[in-house]
């Protein structure tokens, strides 16, 4: 009695899966599709583009690799070409996020809000240049006109600038850096290097030589002075004689009141898409910041504690 | 005195009637060109207005200009050997196209085409490029063997028959409600007499009528009579998806010219000329806000086509790496680019020459191949 109810019971189910086979196709057809609408909009699987500033390739491209061993769906590219040029891939919809070393230009907004779209800038770091001398040297101060003509090689000897009697040694990095673009942008502008500069590959290299040489002149990202100790001697910047004397620190870099820096922002336009969002997060974490850190930048984080 | 400068080289690189057409503007009708330099902004060189138009007009961090348009200028320069710089209008057409009209710049070279508007305020060189929409699709998938099966399943297929098997037990279940009391030839116990209906609703579909299961209600023949006709176009329906299923599966790269657009899933950017044109046509257009995203979606799969600025599809494919994608040799809507030049400009004629022969030398071939990639029939516009 036992065992033939039993055998029924299995016999009923049996029955009942097999007459109810085309509900469960439905079911399982739905749910594939279902299933793979959810997978797109949930997982981090899209493909991101990455476009702009060459000096902020190199790590911005570190904190993808980062994001994408975290996220092993998802597929970022990033790509150099220069501020502007990313801004205009962006502005023409050919990028999902562009790299930038400078501000957004007020054209580029109007051309953006004319389409009835906006841009959302995020600042992740900041970059200095700082002038260095030799410990020897008793000049505190130099304004960014006496630094372009010790460049330009119009101010040859520290006796000129009420120093030693000591001839002047100019070292600058070799063109490419982000480094030497933003000397050559905010010091030297339409002025070129004198033939007597010596142009030298690596921040660490212009440190070493302006600790051997007395008379020495050089500027490194200010990242690069991390642990040189006193070999080596900072000087203040004025933006031009009247205005005061500015040091590198990081809240001079802040808030911007040191002349020799500039932000370095990802954009993108009105709402970007779950993936694209993410990696800005990213950026902004820990690892991401950390990545600038080691980079020689400052990190936004800590600019905002 | 500038001018004549100018002049000398031109004419030592260009044809003798252009002489004649110079010496005519410089003594004869007022210049722009003069005009300037007599309010006391001498130039040195020619100037030539442009602003950035990726592909055509790209600019360095470090102030190099470069770009299809560039390149172009550039070689033209040279033929002549004036000496020129650029001057930048960033996002600025209308100063841009207003500085050439009055002649505060010699020359604009952007990515300018040629219109009636245009040609009513300025002048215009010969065009240089034909540019206009393409059609973007997914390059050919390999053709394993696991392609081919995925390929036959669609998921049209899936939803098709589904659909039918939904339909067969949403009859079943009918017949067996309203033929259950009969105990004739629907079982009433509930999973006996579905299967049964089932049974019934396959065989009269199909019209292989067996007998076997006959409805004896009033109900039950209403529903039969309205199952039997609606089935002839049921199965006519099922048949056509499932056919186009396995057609589209086998034929999934058969987009070979705009021609094929109608039977695919064709993307396009909002308010873009490829939007109008698909609409013009009256094409089932999924639009999308950039570009890039109508990329996405056409990698993926969910659309089969993406019709858009040419030039800049290449570009796209070429310089960020999409490279599941073509384009196809085809262009839609052409618009000529040509540089402006201000009214009389007496430089016209030894620009266009020059234009010429650049256009029509080996150079240019690889100049277009190097920005838009392997797009094809990517001649100057002849």
């Amino acid at each position: 009695m036992q065992t033939a109810s039993k055998f029924s019971v299995l016999r009923v189910c049996a029955r009942l899966a097999l007459y109810n086979l085309p509900t469960l196709l439905i079911c399982v057809a739905l749910f594939l599709y279902i299933g793979r609408a959810e997978e797109m909009r949930t997982s981090l699987s899209e493909l991101v583009q990455v476009v702009g500033s060459e000096s902020m390739r190199p790590t911005i491209g570190a904190i993808a690799e980062d994001f994408m061993t975290r996220n092993p769906l998802a597929d970022i590219t990033v790509r150099g070409g220069g501020s502007g040029d990313g801004i205009a891939a962006l502005l023409h919809g050919m990028v999902d996020i562009a790299m930038t070393s400078r501000d957004v230009t007020p054209r580029e907004r109007a051309y953006v809000s004319d389409k009835g779209l906006e841009l959302s800038m995020v600042p992740l770091a900041l970059d200095a240049v700082v002038i260095v001398i030799n410990q020897a040297n008793p000049i505190t101060v130099l304004d960014v006109e006496q630094i372009r003509d010790i460049f330009a090689g119009k101010i040859r000897n520290w006796s000129e600038l009420h120093g030693a009697e000591t001839e002047i040694v100019p070292f600058a990095r070799a063109a490419g850096s982000g480094t030497a673009y933003l000397f050559g942008e905010h010091v030297l502008s339409a002025d070129s290097f004198a033939a007597s500069v010596s142009h030298l590959s690596t921040n660490e290299a212009i440190v070493a030589e302006v600790a051997a040489r007395p008379g020495a002149i050089g500027y490194t990202g200010r990242g690069a002075l991390r642990g040189v100790g006193n070999r080596v001697r900072m000087i203040a910047i004025r933006s031009n004689q009247q205005s005061p004397p500015t040091m590198a620190t990081t809240e001079s870099i802040v808030s911007g009141s040191y002349p020799l820096s500039r932000k370095l922002s990802l954009v993108t336009t009105g709402h970007p898409l779950a993936t694209a969002k993410a990696f800005v997060d990213f950026c902004l974490s820990a690892s991401g910041q950390g990545l600038f850190q080691r980079a020689g930048y400052i990190e936004v984080q800590s600019a905002a504690r | 005195m500038l001018m004549r400068g100018i002049i000398k080289r031109l004419t030592a690189s260009s044809h003798p009637l252009s002489l004649c057409a110079i010496l005519f503007w410089t003594f004869v009708v007022p210049s722009p060109l003069q005009a300037d330099a007599g309010a006391g902004q001498l130039r040195a060189k020619i100037v030539v207005g442009t602003m950035r138009v990726p592909p055509f007009v790209l600019r360095s961090d470090d102030g190099q200009w470069s770009g299809l348009s560039i390149d172009l200028w550039k070689r033209i320069a040279e033929e002549l050997k004036i000496p020129f710089e650029f001057r930048e209008f960033d996002y600025d057409l209308a100063g841009l196209l207003d500085a050439v009209e009055r002649g505060r710049v010699d020359a604009v070279i952007a990515a300018i085409p040629i219109t009636q508007e245009g040609e009513a305020r300025f002048d215009f060189t010969h065009p240089y490029f034909a540019a206009g929409l393409g059609i973007a699709v997914r390059g050919e998938p390999q053709g394993s063997l696991a392609g081919t099966m995925t390929g036959l399943f669609t998921y049209q297929f899936v939803v098709a028959v589904a659909a039918l098997f939904g339909l067969l037990l949403f009859v079943g279940i009918l017949i067996w409600l309203l033929e259950r009391r009969q105990k004739s030839h629907f079982d009433s116990r509930p999973s006996h007499g579905i299967a049964d209906g089932v049974w019934w609703a396959a065989v009269t579909m199909t019209s292989t009528g067996y007998g076997d299961k006959v409805p004896a209600t009033l109900g039950g023949r209403v529903l039969a009579i309205v199952w039997m006709f609606a089935s002839i176009f049921l199965v006519a329906l099922f048949s056509a998806t499932l056919a186009s299923s396995f057609v589209v599966g086998r034929l999934k790269t058969g987009i070979s010219g705009p021609d094929d657009l109608a039977r695919v899933r064709v993307a396009a950017v909002s308010g873009t000329t490829g939007e109008q044109w698909l609409n013009a046509q009256g094409l089932n257009t999924r639009t999308y806000p950039f570009v890039i995203q109508a990329m996405k979606a056409l990698q993926r799969g969910d659309v089969q086509a993406l019709v858009y600025e040419k030039a800049i599809l290449g570009y796209m494919i070429k310089e960020y790496g999409w490279n599941g994608l073509r384009v196809l040799p085809y262009t839609l809507a052409v618009r000529e680019y040509a540089i402006a030049l201000p009214n009389d400009s007496p430089i016209k004629k030894s620009i266009n020459l020059a234009l010429l022969k650049v256009i029509h030398g080996s150079e240019w071939k690889d100049i277009v191949q190097r920005y838009l990639g392997e797009t094809g029939h990517f001649a100057s516009a002849d």
